[in-house]
């Protein structure tokens, strides 16, 4: 077909463009990945004990989970649309992260020399960073699904939020089953199983992504 | 202003009533864009010369079932570069799995094809042979290109062939060699 051809069919009947945009359709698989992760996390084990609620490492948890999920659904907002600067967002994500790093490094000096390692290991390092991108699966796969149908252009970044975003909130409806109270646990192991899930998320992306 | 800074500013305010609904307009920057796409595409393409026109299509078409993605803020142009750079990309990832299977004509044969007299006769030969079996147009843009190192315009004016056609028939001669050169006799 000649390229001229092409262009009259396409502009007849075209009609006005009519705007598309990702926000709500991204907050409601949001907020179902939530409420999923919550679900499979109160199925399989106990809500955490009461005195944690009063404790800061539960809300250290979720102000964690949370700050990631906002930045990275913004950041996944801008990479679905061609010619939009994800960088901005990137760079909050980065600033959460080495945030958290830095109050779990100052967390790790002050525990006695002798009891570092178990402090850090706590009683579930090895369930945690696998637990997580577990968790977040078919919330990455609803995100994968819905940023397909805009534009991304970018699609191993844009996979990479996404497992980012799923990984996030994997890691909030986890922590409200886990013990775990020590800041230098969540600094390494949640961070850790975040990354994973975003790492999945970049492998998929360029596979799943495709339009 | 440069080309590409030139190719914006044509294109914003036709790309407004394009948007909103004017067809005609949005005919006349489809007419833009591909105009742009050909020698953004060409340029990137050179060794595969023929895929250019299918690329520009193929980024029409996309800029068209996602043409609710732009936002009215964002510089049209970006939109359309950001795009053309997934397609070409999405392009290459699909031809280095084809070609993977071929081998590039274009680097080994400069190397299996430069005629040297006397180096090895028994080659030269064997590539006289081969050469003779494909149909003369190919033949002779082969020759004057390849064996006897002619640029593309020199053999153009020797040949009184356009540059294009000159490059699409040595193209297609080198592929049909090397389906020669493959094939067991």
């Amino acid at each position: 077909m000649n390229t001229d051809a092409l262009i009259a069919g396409l502009a007849s009947g075209a009609g006005p463009a009519r705007r598309v945009f990702i926000g709500r359709d991204l907050a409601l698989i949001a907020g179902a990945g939530m409420i999923f992760c919550t679900a499979v996390s109160l199925g399989l084990r106990e809500f955490v004990p009461q005195a944690m609620w009063t404790g800061a490492a539960l809300w250290t948890k979720l102000a964690y989970a949370m700050a990631l999920a906002a930045s990275s659904a913004w950041c996944l907002n801008m990479l679905a649309f061609p010619g939009k600067r994800a960088a901005p967002a990137f760079r909050i994500i980065v600033m959460v992260v080495l945030s958290m790093a830095d109050i779990g490094t100052v967390s790790v000096l002050n525990v006695p020399a002798g009891e570092k390692l178990p402090y850090i290991l706590g009683k579930f390092a090895l369930t945690c960073p696998w637990a997580i991108p577990l968790l977040s699966l078919p919330t990455l796969i609803s995100l994968l699904r819905l940023t397909r149908r805009f534009a991304p252009t970018d699609l191993r970044w844009a996979g990479f939020a996404a497992g980012l975003l799923a990984g996030s909130l994997a890691a909030a409806g986890y922590a409200l089953t886990c013990e775990e109270d020590a800041i230098g646990f969540v600094a390494l192991w949640y961070s850790l199983g975040i990354i994973l899930s975003a790492g999945m998320g970049a492998l998929a992306g360029p596979r799943l992504l495709r339009w | 202003m440069d080309k590409v800074d030139r190719f914006a500013a044509a294109l914003r305010p036709l790309w407004v009533r394009a948007q909103s609904g004017d067809e005609a307009a949005y005919a006349q920057a489809l007419h833009l864009i591909a105009g742009r796409l050909r020698s953004y595409f060409r340029r990137r393409l050179s060794s595969l010369s023929d895929e250019t026109e299918d690329l520009v299509q193929e980024t029409l078409l996309a800029l068209h079932a996602k043409r609710g993605t732009h936002d009215p803020a964002l510089p049209v142009s970006n939109w359309v570069f950001a795009i053309a750079g997934y397609k070409l990309v999405d392009f290459w990832r699909r031809h280095g799995r084809r070609e993977a299977l071929h081998q590039p004509l274009d680097v080994t044969d400069d190397d299996l094809l430069v005629y040297e007299t006397g180096v090895d006769v028994a080659a030269g030969q064997d590539i006289r042979v081969l050469l003779d079996t494909l149909p003369a147009p190919q033949r002779r843009a082969i020759v004057l290109t390849r064996l006897e190192g002619l640029s593309m315009s020199e053999a153009s004016r020797r040949s009184g062939v356009s540059v294009s056609a000159l490059k699409v028939q040595v193209h297609r001669g080198l592929k049909q060699l090397m389906v020669m050169v493959r094939t067991p006799q």
